[in-house]
Order: structure tokens, then C-alpha cells, then sequence
């Protein structure tokens, strides 16, 4: 799978769980993205999507969801699966306190309407407290059915 | 056209053609005495001892031509050595006419009319390799150079081989010490257009998490004028076959000093343009060499 952002980057992205926790075991690559297993499919009618990536790194800089930040309204996301790619427009980016997705249940629930989200970590970064304080989140609504790829 | 040695006049001066009647007196033949009778006049006189073997005299003729030869060698001889150490002394002129004759800068197409142009190559042992430039329509009398202060080890960031030309060519400095304390080069001459170039050592560092990765924390030094003005093109390139794969700049006034995404990738580099106002950005390069 892979998700080109608005600056028209493609990221690679890899299946990940929720370890201990419940932080998702995102790559360690920050050009690298990982998506929930448990979360919706392409092709799903129903339930979030989630799609998460570092923002940075102290040794590699600033990872490709840094661009997350600075998205805004309007701006398009393309998801590519093996078979299947999808359109998305962003509706909205928010701040969510706390660096556990289990805290913010409606960004990786599969029910609800058809949505993909994306996150990464957001300011301020505080070492003695952990880090990153917040998350951004973005969500974005499918502009039409998924298709398949064309070869 | 210097000439040959064969048209050397010979050692004897020629003779000259002199008129009739003025010629020096000419001498009487030397004649040999003939040896008298005595009074035994009428004896057989005793015989005169045999002459000692003398060794053969050469005509004069053959001598005054080994002469010639002979001088001729010399001369000719000496003449190679004057070519020699003129022609020594013609090559010195025009190495060191060379060296004055300096040739003036070509500005690259990149470089704004008034501003700077920083072309940085990431290398895969993590040193930087930069030309920077910086042109304005006024005359630069003094330029402001320091080490960015991002150093990733404890002895910071370290320059070498640091050399600034002017527009016209001529060195304004060859081996310029640089620390990450600023220091002012006042230059003999106003110039509009510098060209600095060097290495960067310890501004960039292997990543320990993805192998081939290399984060260069700065690209450039801290290089500017008094009346500095216009934007900042930085253009960030990885040696052979790397690689950039973003661009993260910050404010380096900021305390803070958080990065953000900037630039736009070209081909496998990476350009950005700072305005005016942040042309004291700090930028930041993530770089996948080969």
C-alpha cells in the first residue's frame, strides 16, 4: 500500500498492529508509514482508515507526515492498494492531546462513515515529558468508490 | 629571430683590403748568415750536429681552422645556455602572467541578480562539499563568515579548504580559517559578486535506525554583507547515486528551532528559496546515499 499526500510525495506504507499499550508500531523509517490491521480496507463501505507516520526523527530529520501540519481543507489524498486505489478530500486537521490513539477511539473505529485518517506527532516536543505532546490528526472523505488500479 | 651560431664571426676579426702605397713598410727577407771561412780557409769544416727530432708542426692554415671550431663550440654552447635561461625565464613570465591574468567568475544561471546561491553535495562519509555565492548591485567591502552552530559531535562543525574569489577572479582569501564564531574579511577591493568554496565536516550524521541514511543538520555556512540583500536559493545535492529525500528548515533565531518542511524536489535534489527575511534559516537535509 502506499498514500500520496497533497505535495504529491508518495509513501510507502506497511501493515502495523498495537503493541503494549496500544501504540502502534509504526515504522521506523520516517519516510515509511504503517496502517492499522485492524482498521478499514479500501474498498470498505464503512469505518476509518488509519494510516500513521513519524514526524520526525533525531537522526534521520523530518519524516513525510511532517507535511501533515501544515495540510489543509480541500487538499487531496490518494491511497494506492495492491489492487484497489481511492481518492480522498481533507476535511479537517486538529490537535488531539496525548500521544496514545486509544485515547481518540473515533479515529480507528470501523464504524461510522467511510473515512481515512492520518496521523502523526505534533508540537510541543518536550523531552522530559516524552516528546511530542499532541497529535495532529487529519481526516479526509472519499470522493468516489474505490477502483481498481489501471496497469 | 635569434641568430644561428654559424654566423658568429670568428675569432680573428677579418682583414681588411688595404689601398697601394699605404701599406705599412714591407721587411726585408730574413736571410740566413752563411757561415764564413776562417783562417784554416781551405779545410773541410766539421759537420754540423744531426737537428733533434722535433714533432711535425701543423700548417697554420689547419690551426686557425681548429681555432674557429673550437671558439665556435664555446659560442654555440654559451648560446644554448642564454636560450635556455631565456627560455626558463619566458615559460616563469607566462606562468606567473597566468596567475595575474586571474579569470572573472561566470555567475551560474541560479543565482538571483541580488542575493545568494548555496550548491551543497552531500557526500557519503557525511562531509558537504558547498560553492556559495552571493552577488548584490552594491560593492561588497566586507563579508561576515561562521560556522553554523548545529555540530553533531563535541567538536561542532569544522571548514576546510575555504577559498572566497571576487568577480574578477582574484583571491580574497585561500584557506580561510572559520569558527562558528563570526568573523569579519575586509576586502582590499569593493567587489559585487563573491564565490566561496569548502567543506563542511561534522554538520551531518549516519542515521542509526535506517542504514545508507545520512541527516545533514546544515548545508552552508553563515556567509553574508552588511547591505545583503534579495533572497537565498539553497539547492542540496547527494553525491553518485544518493538521494535527498527532504528539506526541513528553521529559524535560527528561533529558541525553539523547530523544523519545518520545506523546498521542492528536482530530479534527486532537493531546491529551496528563502526570502529575504529568512535568509538566516537553518537548512536541514535528509539525504539516502549510495
Amino acid at each position: 500500500m502506499s498514500v500520496r499526500l497533497p505535495s504529491g510525495i508518495w509513501v510507502p506504507v506497511a501493515a502495523a498492529g498495537v503493541g503494549n499499550g496500544g501504540v502502534l508500531g509504526v515504522p521506523e523509517d520516517v519516510d515509511r508509514a504503517g496502517w492499522w490491521r485492524g482498521g478499514a480496507r479500501l474498498g470498505d463501505p464503512f469505518g476509518a482508515t488509519l494510516i500513521a507516520g513519524h514526524v520526525d526523527s533525531t537522526d534521520q530529520g523530518l519524516g513525510a507526515f511532517a507535511e501533515l501540519l501544515g495540510v489543509r481543507p480541500g487538499q487531496q489524498v490518494r491511497v494506492r492498494s495492491k489492487h484497489l486505489e481511492q481518492v480522498f478530500t481533507i476535511r479537517s486537521r486538529r490537535l488531539v492531546p496525548g500521544r496514545e490513539l486509544r485515547d481518540v477511539p473515533q479515529v480507528f473505529s470501523v464504524r461510522g462513515e467511510r473515512r481515512l485518517t492520518l496521523v502523526t506527532c505534533a508540537p510541543p516536543y518536550e523531552p522530559s515529558r516524552g516528546g511530542y505532546q499532541n497529535l495532529a490528526v487529519v481526516t479526509a472523505t472519499p470522493v468516489g468508490d474505490a477502483e481498481r488500479r489501471r496497469r | 629571430m635569434r641568430p644561428s651560431s654559424r654566423s658568429l664571426p670568428p675569432g680573428r676579426p677579418p682583414r681588411r683590403p688595404t689601398p697601394p702605397g699605404t701599406g705599412p713598410p714591407r721587411r726585408a727577407p730574413h736571410r740566413v748568415p752563411v757561415r764564413a771561412a776562417g783562417p784554416t780557409q781551405g779545410a773541410v769544416p766539421d759537420p754540423l750536429p744531426p737537428p733533434e727530432p722535433v714533432a711535425e708542426a701543423p700548417a697554420p692554415g689547419r690551426n686557425r681552422r681548429r681555432l674557429l671550431l673550437a671558439a665556435l663550440a664555446v659560442v654555440g654552447v654559451a648560446v644554448l645556455v642564454v636560450e635556455g635561461i631565456a627560455l626558463a625565464r619566458t615559460i616563469g613570465s607566462q606562468e606567473s602572467a597566468r596567475r595575474d591574468v586571474a579569470t572573472p567568475l561566470q555567475a551560474p544561471a541560479d543565482l538571483p541578480v541580488e542575493g545568494s546561491l548555496v550548491l551543497s553535495r552531500i557526500r557519503a562519509d557525511g562531509t558537504v562539499e558547498v560553492t556559495q555565492w552571493i552577488r548584490s548591485t552594491e560593492d561588497i567591502t566586507e563579508l561576515s563568515v561562521a560556522a553554523p552552530d548545529v555540530g553533531v559531535g563535541a567538536d561542532g562543525v569544522s571548514v576546510t579548504g575555504a577559498r572566497l574569489v571576487a568577480a574578477d577572479g582574484t583571491s580574497l582569501a585561500d584557506d580561510l580559517t572559520v569558527t562558528a564564531e563570526p568573523r569579519v574579511v575586509g576586502l582590499e577591493s569593493p567587489t559585487t559578486m563573491v564565490r566561496a568554496t569548502y567543506v563542511l565536516r561534522g554538520a551531518a550524521e549516519q542515521s542509526g535506525t535506517v542504514r545508507g541514511r545520512v541527516l545533514a543538520r546544515a548545508v552552508a555556512l553563515d556567509l553574508s554583507f552588511p547591505a545583503q540583500a534579495g533572497p537565498t536559493v539553497v539547492v542540496v545535492a547527494a553525491a553518485g547515486d544518493g538521494v535527498v529525500r527532504n528539506l526541513a528548515c528553521a529559524n535560527a533565531q528561533s529558541s525553539v528551532a523547530l523544523l519545518r518542511p520545506c523546498g521542492t524536489p528536482d530530479g534527486t535534489r532537493w531546491r529551496v528559496r528563502l526570502p529575504p527575511a529568512g535568509r538566516g534559516d537553518v537548512v536541514a537535509a535528509q539525504v539516502d546515499v549510495s
